[in-house]
């Protein structure tokens, strides 16, 4: 464990030095975001004064310095693009991102694993065959296809679902009406995220159940007479789940960062988009704790991910001991 | 189905449609007209330390009051200050202020708050109003309601570029403030206050009741920051939505005149879209080269085909052939004298792909660089691309994103920093296509005039014409400008494609009183005056 968790301390350290890196060696430059649109009428020296008032006429070690000594005494700074306090920005997005990535998460991985089953249960009957290609097709579409159609019918056409926002923004709901609402506001871009995104748990979970159900020991079980629901319930879906587990982990750490494309239809104002923006405006201090913060959560959740493994899974923890 | 599963399918039926139930629209009405605009971009606080572009320009145009403003023919009129104002040589201006007008916070407007308005922002980093303030030699308070103005040099555009554009700002928000962006009060003189802002997700806006052009005539304005413009579009359908500060383009035009209460806008724009040339770099060094490019695409047809009746084509003067000043000058395609002049040139040998070669025997081959994601400009590159390869030009097109394009076009936008890339696609903003300074700050060599010299421009010609001439009216400048553009026709810095219209889309049975006007978003102070004052 110590050594996983020295692995970890490395791969964070790394996270650290390229993130400060990686926006600077791309091309362009924040000052006319700073500046704005009349940059080209800027004199050197004016332009060199807002590079000093920045920081950036600095040679590169020493900004580096200097965004470690931020970094470190979470003095996060203001944002080029949105002049507000990094910090502030960051957590007025991370609540409706978890919201939204988390759920699809929740409710792709569920819905997928126990399609995934089902199929691989009724592998030879129409309803597991149709399940497949029934997934399969509805996966491959566009997500912000998908987006559309479902905005187009049920927000348009029938009018069922808002279409735009994370809740009424001038609703002033309170209360039991304020959850609704927000659970109103997040079925289309939970519905796009869900339809486009549930195959991979789907495959994974019917490829390792076929897995499963070919295994000597289910044949052994149902040759000593255990009842059926038994055998499914307690060696094939614990087995099945164990990759499924690991997927739900793996996607876990991407929460913060998938949903650019469905938070940009639906206006829902998440960190994907804050994301998107800093890089568009190379917003050099907010892309780098927007990633930050994503790429921690990505490290957690792989050591979360070890941490859990061996009680999923007890021969992992076999292993972990042999090693 | 067992039973189970049948109440489940139910249950889950039931609370798909009690979630729907709650309600259709984004929100209950909170009494008073209240129109739903979306705004395409997250402008901050829409103060003038802090928002981010056009669109915040646009918008906070309705918090912030100018001194002057230009109506909706595009015609300069005073807005704060009395019509009796006097302007000497276009370098002294004396004003009086229109009396009764008052900051959000109740603060008089008076003639030292301009005078602040016009100096703090030379501490701030905001271009604009930097660009404005060095302008100035001195500001005099003559009295509470008057205030005059020396600029360092006569500018017959001062009144257009500066007055109209310098936002009055309320000093007692902003003294001793070292960072005028960390300002997040957003108070100005304005026929709006800025009642809510929610980063990422909205502004509120509320009509000023005593405004001294009289009270606005839709009480709140609610503007979603929404940055999909299909999402948009397809919120003005159904009625969510009454307008949007964002475009439409020309291909969604009869499907919205189609649809009942829709109408769609289209503003006369001064934004030119551009080919640049770079003007220092073989083969585009030699004159008869960039004319025969010109010779060779088809402006007017490529107009056409990108905009259909909602542009107009560019000219070989660089200026909107619409203004005042613009001379009678058109391209005319002609592929056979551009091929003429490329034979005149020694590019006569072609190689198996018909491309010509070179003095060294190199094809003639070019990268054009584009934005990536902008759907008119790569169809401008293609239709380029067509048109020169039938004259035995390769090119090839490259699409970057925006700040890597600019960081080969204008690198640290700065233009006396070089440039690396053969053609690009290009554009300016309105407010730079409508000034008279336009086409000096495009095409002069010396780089602290020649500010948008993006091409690298070079001619004596060209730079002596503005050197000697000693600019004090509006007569002179247009006089000058008329030779410049003659100069340009014939050197050909780079292709003026189109002045195209900018198309926008309001739900006129949500509110009647949207004004298009040429150079303006429907989203401007005429669609929301009170009638009379309209």
């Amino acid at each position: 464990m110590k050594q996983k968790l020295t692995h970890y301390l490395i791969l964070l350290a790394m996270v650290i030095v390229v993130n400060f890196f990686l926006p600077r060696w791309m091309p362009g430059s924040p000052v006319r975001t700073i500046a704005g649109e009349d940059v080209g009428s800027l004199t050197a020296e004016e332009r060199m004064g807002i590079l000093e008032a920045y920081d950036l006429d600095k040679p590169l070690y020493q900004q580096f310095l200097l965004y470690l000594r931020d970094l470190f005494t979470l003095n996060w700074g203001n944002s080029y693009s949105k002049r507000q306090p990094i910090f502030s920005l960051i957590g007025s997005r991370i609540g409706w991102t978890v919201l939204l990535a988390g759920g699809n998460l929740l409710i792709s991985s569920v819905v997928g694993s126990l399609l995934g089953v089902y199929a691989a249960f009724r592998r030879r009957s129409k309803g597991g065959a149709a399940a497949l290609v029934a997934s399969a097709a509805v996966t491959s579409l566009p997500p912000f296809w998908v987006a559309m159609i479902l905005l187009s019918v049920f927000g348009v056409r029938l009018g069922w679902f808002p279409l735009y926002g994370a809740y009424s923004m001038w609703g002033g709901y309170t209360g039991l009406a304020a959850v609704l609402d927000v659970l109103r506001h997040l079925v289309l871009p939970l519905a796009t995220m869900v339809l486009t995104s549930f195959m991979m748990f789907f495959t994974t979970a019917r490829y390792g159940a076929l897995q499963v159900l070919g295994e000597d020991y289910i044949r052994m079980a149902r040759m000593r007479g255990i009842p059926e629901k038994r055998i499914t319930r307690s060696y094939v879906l614990r087995n099945t789940f164990i990759p499924v587990f690991t997927m739900v982990m793996m996607d876990a750490g991407y929460l913060l960062s998938g949903s650019v494309l469905i938070e940009t239809v639906f206006s829902y104002p998440g960190l994907g988009t804050l994301m998107q923006e800093a890089v568009e405006a190379r917003d050099y201090p907010l892309i780098q704790y927007t990633f930050l913060v994503s790429s921690v959560l990505t490290i957690a959740a792989l050591l979360a991910a070890d941490l859990l493994h061996g009680r999923v899974d007890p021969r992992m923890k076999e292993v972990a001991e042999l090693e | 189905m067992s039973m189970k599963k049948k109440i489940c399918a139910l249950l889950l039926a039931a609370a798909c449609l009690g979630l729907a139930a709650c309600g259709g629209s984004n929100g209950e009405d909170v009494g008073g007209t209240a129109l739903t605009i979306a705004i395409t971009n997250d402008e901050n606080t829409l103060a003038p330390f802090t928002y981010v572009s056009s669109t915040g320009l646009t918008v906070n145009r309705l918090i912030y009051d100018t001194l002057f403003t230009t109506d909706l023919e595009n015609n300069l009129v005073p807005w704060m200050v009395e019509e009796d104002y006097t302007v000497e040589n276009s370098q002294v201006f004396t004003f009086r202020l229109v009396e009764g007008q008052t900051f959000h916070n109740g603060e008089p407007v008076d003639a030292e708050a301009v005078r602040f308005s016009f100096t703090y922002p030379a501490t701030q980093v905001n271009s604009t109003q930097r660009r404005i303030c060095n302008a100035i030699e001195s500001i005099e308070v003559l009295d509470e309601q008057t205030i005059r103005f020396t600029l360092k040099e006569p500018d017959v555009n001062f009144l257009r570029d500066g007055f109209a554009s310098m936002r009055i700002i309320c000093p007692s928000v902003y003294e001793g403030v070292e960072d005028g962006s960390t300002v997040t009060d957003s108070i100005g003189s304005g026929m709006y206050r800025l009642a809510e802002y929610r980063t990422g997700e909205y502004y509120v806006l509320e009509a000023v009741e005593d405004y001294f052009k009289g009270t606005p005539r839709v009480d709140t304005i609610r503007m979603p920051i929404m940055t999909d413009s299909t999402a948009i579009q397809q919120a003005i359908l159904a009625g969510e939505l009454a307008a949007s500060t964002g475009t439409i383009g020309m291909e969604m035009v009869d499907t919205f005149q189609a649809q009942e209460g829709m109408e769609v806008f289209a503003n006369a724009d001064y934004a030119p879209l551009i080919v640049n040339f770079n003007c220092g770099r073989h083969p585009f060094d030699q004159v008869d080269f960039r004319r025969a490019i010109a010779c060779a695409v088809d402006v007017e047809g490529i107009c056409r085909t990108l905009f259909g009746d909602y542009a107009l084509p560019g000219t070989p003067g660089l200026i909107r052939s619409d203004l005042p000043y613009a001379a009678d000058l058109s391209y005319t395609y002609d592929p056979e004298a551009a091929v003429a002049l490329l034979e005149g040139l020694g590019y006569t040998e072609v190689n198996s792909d018909g491309i010509r070669l070179d003095e060294n025997g190199e094809p003639l081959s070019f990268e054009m660089i584009t934005y990536a994601g902008n759907a008119t400009r790569s169809r401008l590159c293609e239709l380029v691309r067509e048109q020169l390869r039938q004259v035995g030009i390769e090119i090839e097109i490259l699409s970057l994103d925006m700040d890597t394009a600019d960081a080969y076009i204008w690198p640290d936008f700065e233009v006396s920093n070089g440039r690396d890339y053969d053609l690009s696609t290009w554009g300016w903003g309105s407010a730079a296509g409508n000034s008279y300074t336009y086409l000096i700050s495009l095409c002069d060599s010396d780089y602290d005039v020649g500010t948008y010299n993006v091409c690298g421009y070079q001619s004596q010609r060209f730079d002596q014409l503005v050197a000697d001439t000693q600019v004090t009216s509006t007569e002179e400048m247009e006089a000058l400008l008329l030779e410049l553009q003659q100069v340009v026709a014939e050197e050909v810095p780079l292709l003026t494609i189109a002045y195209a219209d900018t198309l926008q889309v309001c739900n006129t049975n949500l509110y009647d009183g949207w004004k298009a006007g040429k150079g303006t978003n429907v989203v401007n102070v005429y669609s929301f005056l009170g009638e009379e004052t309209a």
